[in-house]
């Protein structure tokens, strides 16, 4: 999938977030792009994915800051959690600024479940599975 | 902004020198250049093999379909070999006056050779100066030129040479391999910790002149070296090429640190490939600081093949004018345990762009691996551009790979804080500049750091409007 955001319009403020899910085995390839072409605009993408065993997940983002578009505030955000064996990701954020008066920033984290969560779940009764299911939850949810 | 169309200002460090030459091959490339080369080094059947194989890999390959453009080198406009004096001199006696003086305009002090450990300085294609202090020969570490290493350890050699970086690799490589000349070789043996940094010094000084010089670093068991690269180029006004290779192995508890600054003159092509192979429990450090050149492609790689192994990554580029500095790095994690930290910090002014471009991998196995990127940049001025292009892949559930970047202007309430306690506007501007880069610049043998905040003031004064 593909999501394209023109933000042109003067002091134009847009919030772009998503979720997902990676199911067992499955191949999903998401891409946006962000393109800030008026003055004063702000704009945020948030991804967040969960990536299950022998999943492959490839994100890419970009934030395209342009000339004409001083005072811009933009921001991108990736979230991968990797569940499970064989789980793929790869996440590129890119950033292309043709402008001096900007905040632009990216950041991107791929990683596990952490185990500190895990072991006090099940400290407190929960199974291995629904520990791990909890923790997805939360993760979605936050 | 008062002024609406950057003028591109002279180039503040700029000299040069009449060349004098011994031999210039002719301009251009073909399979009888390389040969020729061969021979006048007195190279054995199986370089010459070497080098016409990688000449055929260089005719194949095409040029790099991303990042800046670089069609307009013309590899037929170039000359792939040309010798400065005969022979290598091992006095400072014996080194040309006309050669010295340049080394005094670019401040390069004869009582610095002493204390560095060894300056190799590159002067043209050859080694012409070259000292080693006696304590690193009797602690059995080879400091040399490549030529004398092929053929002295012409087996050492082989086994490492052209491994890292293969001569198919990709097509600088390939030409690389094809018509390399000058270079350092460095052996440090087990458990052997050299504290001075070894040092070589680079300088294109002829019109035209393509230098492409080949590194090789053995950093044998639990030993530590620092290798330091600087140069600077006086400026010509028709297109140069620098494409170097640069191989660095990193044996098991081993530490290497690998020194960078450039600084050649805005119409030199600076394509470079780097790569270190880093084993258990070693470590391997750049620093690489990008100042000048027009366009610079440059990515210090690591190669994390053993368990616990670590890579480090601090670079800086401030790009001005019309120079296109696309640096970064790539850390490929194969091993369990294995980690990285990426830091690259630019800076890009009067009609610059700096972009960074850069890989993380973790493959499938390298359990509990950890990697970190961290991006920051300062655009100075409307006619600039930034850009960050990172590509970031986690294929071991165990593992955690983070980036961030920011790009930004100088604050304004930093700068107001600073003119309020008295300092004018362009000062306070310098002052943040180089405080930004001041967790790099630490980084660097004092001199170099000297050099750096020199040079940066320099490129900074009357640019930043």
């Amino acid at each position: 999938m593909k999501y394209h955001q023109i933000l042109h319009e003067s002091k134009e403020v847009r919030n772009f977030s998503k979720t997902i899910l990676v199911k067992k085995d499955q191949n999903i390839e998401t891409e946006t792009l962000m393109e800030f072409i008026a003055p004063n605009t702000t704009g945020n993408t948030l991804i967040k994915a969960v990536v299950m065993p022998g999943g492959n997940l490839s994100l890419k983002g970009t934030i395209h800051i342009g000339k004409n578009a001083p005072g811009a505030q933009a921001n991108l955000k990736h979230n991968i959690l990797l569940v499970g064996n064989n789980s793929h990701a790869i996440s590129i954020p890119q950033l292309e600024i043709e402008n001096n008066d900007v905040q632009a920033s990216h950041s991107s984290a791929i990683g596990p479940v952490d185990q500190s969560q895990l072991f006090y779940l099940m400290s407190r009764g929960f199974s291995h599975q629904s520990a791990i299911k909890l923790i997805i939850k939360s993760f979605i949810a936050k | 902004m008062s002024k609406t169309k950057y003028q591109k200002p002279d180039y503040k460090y700029g000299f040069s020198t009449p060349e004098i030459s011994v031999f210039k091959s002719k301009k251009g490339i073909d399979s009888n250049i390389v040969k020729t080369i061969s021979s006048l080094k007195h190279e054995d059947k199986k370089m010459l093999n070497f080098r016409l194989q990688a000449y055929q890999y260089f005719l194949n390959e095409s040029l790099p379909s991303w990042g800046p453009n670089i069609s307009n080198i013309d590899f037929d406009d170039i000359y792939y070999y040309l010798k400065a004096t005969d022979e290598e001199s091992h006095t400072w006696a014996k080194v040309p006056s006309s050669i010295k003086n340049t080394y005094d305009k670019l401040g390069v002090p004869k009582a610095e050779k002493q204390y560095l450990g060894g300056i190799k300085a590159q002067y043209e294609s050859e080694i012409i100066y070259g000292s080693l202090i006696k304590k690193l020969s009797k602690q059995g570490v080879i400091f040399c030129g490549m030529d004398e290493a092929f053929k002295k350890y012409p087996n050492l050699l082989w086994s490492h040479f052209g491994k890292i970086v293969p001569p198919d690799d990709n097509k600088l490589a390939s030409l690389n391999s094809a018509v390399w000349s000058g270079g350092s070789f460095i052996y440090v043996p087990k458990n052997v910790k050299v504290d001075l940094p070894l040092q070589t010094y680079f300088r294109i000084n002829s019109q035209k002149m393509g230098q492409f010089e080949r590194t090789l670093i053995i950093a044998d068991e639990a030993s530590f070296v620092h290798y330091l690269e600087g140069c600077t180029a006086p400026i010509y006004s028709t297109n140069s090429l620098h494409s170097a290779v640069v191989e660095v192995y990193v044996k098991k508890n081993a530490h290497v640190r690998y020194t960078t600054i450039q600084n050649w003159s805005t119409n030199v092509y600076n394509l470079v490939t780097k790569r270190a192979q880093v084993e258990e429990n070693g470590v391997m450090e750049w620093v690489d600081g990008n100042l000048g050149s027009n366009v610079t492609m440059k990515y210090p790689s690591n190669l994390l093949v053993g368990k616990n192994a670590h890579a480090e990554v601090l670079s800086i580029a401030v790009a001005s004018g019309i120079q296109h500095l696309d640096t970064g790095a790539k850390a490929i994690h194969l091993a369990p345990n294995t980690t990285s930290r990426i830091i690259s910090k630019s800076i890009s002014l009067g009609g610059g762009r700096s972009s960074y471009r850069g890989t993380v991998y973790i493959s499938q196995g390298a359990t509990n691996s950890r990697s970190k990127v961290v991006c920051d940049a300062l655009i100075l001025d409307k006619f600039s551009r930034s850009d960050t292009y990172p590509v970031n892949k986690n294929y071991e559930k165990s593992a955690s790979l983070e980036h961030e970047a920011t790009v930004s202007k100088i604050g304004q309430d930093q700068l107001f804080y600073l003119m309020s306690r008295g300092f004018s506007k362009s000062e306070s501007e310098g002052l943040i500049v180089n405080g930004f880069l001041a967790p790099l610049v630490k980084e660097l043998p004092l001199e170099y750091s000297l050099e750096l905040n020199r040079l940066i003031n320099l490129q900074m004064s009357g640019s930043v409007g």
